[in-house]
């Protein structure tokens, strides 16, 4: 029992580190009291609509392939 | 629950009771959901394809007409309207363009003239072996849209023309449509006037501000 707990610290460990990583990145970044000199809106690009469509695909195809690799069939 | 599932199988040494217990069945559950994720798989890596040949088109023509700048023409992209985009919009001395971009793959006979060689008349594309009609009513509709939403905003009448470009095409075209068919590399007839058609610097700039604001990024 002790073991499986151990291993599950471990398990989760690598993720609450990035995961306090990227939170201590982000208050770094809110608070450098800086900001954009940009204030022009910005024209559209070609093709923006088709490419942000591929990235969503991307990420689709992504997360099944991620999830085919979760099935415990071996 | 699928981690869980790993997670006791890989630190307990043995499978779940329910896979135990289910066998043959649970077998082929898992088959049946594997073969279902790689047919998701490749549909999305088709439809992915097709995607990449529409964003090649529309960036190669858009390569085409920024060329137009030089000749006093305003370019725009990728306006969006809430049910449809239209591809690119030409606004120069000649006219305000809506320009639909379509990729279409060529056949890879012998004849290769032959194979780069669409024919337009008047109401149907004929490539060297398919035709197609459709996609005139689209091109039309964007244009009457785009006429419109302008007419509106700057208070005077404008007229929109329809251009269907084909890249690396080479069009027949006998000229007789309310629609340009053209292969973008010849997108310069774009900006010489055509009959009545002709619009002055000033109005110009005015339809190029409200094209500004129809074609902005949202934050």
């Amino acid at each position: 029992m002790i073991t499986s707990i151990i291993l599950g610290i471990f398990f989760l460990l690598p993720l609450a580190l990035c995961l306090t990583a990227l939170l201590a990145w982000r208050f770094w970044y809110k608070n450098r009291k800086r900001r954009s000199p940009l204030t022009t809106i910005f024209l559209r690009q070609p093709a923006q609509y088709l490419r942000e469509r591929m990235d969503d695909i991307n990420w689709d195809i992504a997360f099944t392939f991620m999830l085919t690799g979760m099935i415990p069939f071996h | 629950m699928m981690v869980s599932l790993q997670y006791i199988r890989a630190y307990q040494n043995k499978w779940p009771s329910i896979w135990v217990h289910g066998g043959g069945f649970l077998f082929i559950l898992a088959l049946l959901t594997i073969g279902f994720m790689i047919g998701l798989v490749l549909r999305k890596v088709q439809k992915r394809l097709k995607l990449i040949e529409a964003v090649d088109a529309e960036l190669a023509v858009a390569q085409e007409l920024e060329k137009l700048r030089n000749l006093g023409c305003e370019i725009f992209h990728d306006m969006q309207t809430g049910k449809f985009n239209i591809d690119h919009v030409v606004v120069g001395p000649g006219s305000v363009y809506a320009v639909e971009t379509k990729s279409r793959l060529k056949p890879t006979t012998d004849n290769r003239k032959a194979d780069a060689t669409v024919i337009f008349d008047e109401a149907m594309l004929r490539f060297p072996d398919w035709s197609e009609s459709e996609i005139f009513d689209q091109t039309r509709n964007q244009a009457k849209w785009l006429a419109e939403k302008l007419s509106h905003s700057t208070g005077v009448p404008t007229s929109v023309k329809p251009v269907l470009a084909l890249p690396m095409w080479f069009v027949k075209d006998n000229g007789k449509s309310d629609i340009l068919v053209i292969n973008p590399r010849l997108a310069d007839r774009l900006s010489r006037p055509h009959g009545q058609d002709i619009t002055s610097t000033e109005r110009i700039r005015t339809i190029s501000y409200q094209l500004e604001q129809l074609c902005t990024t949202k934050a």
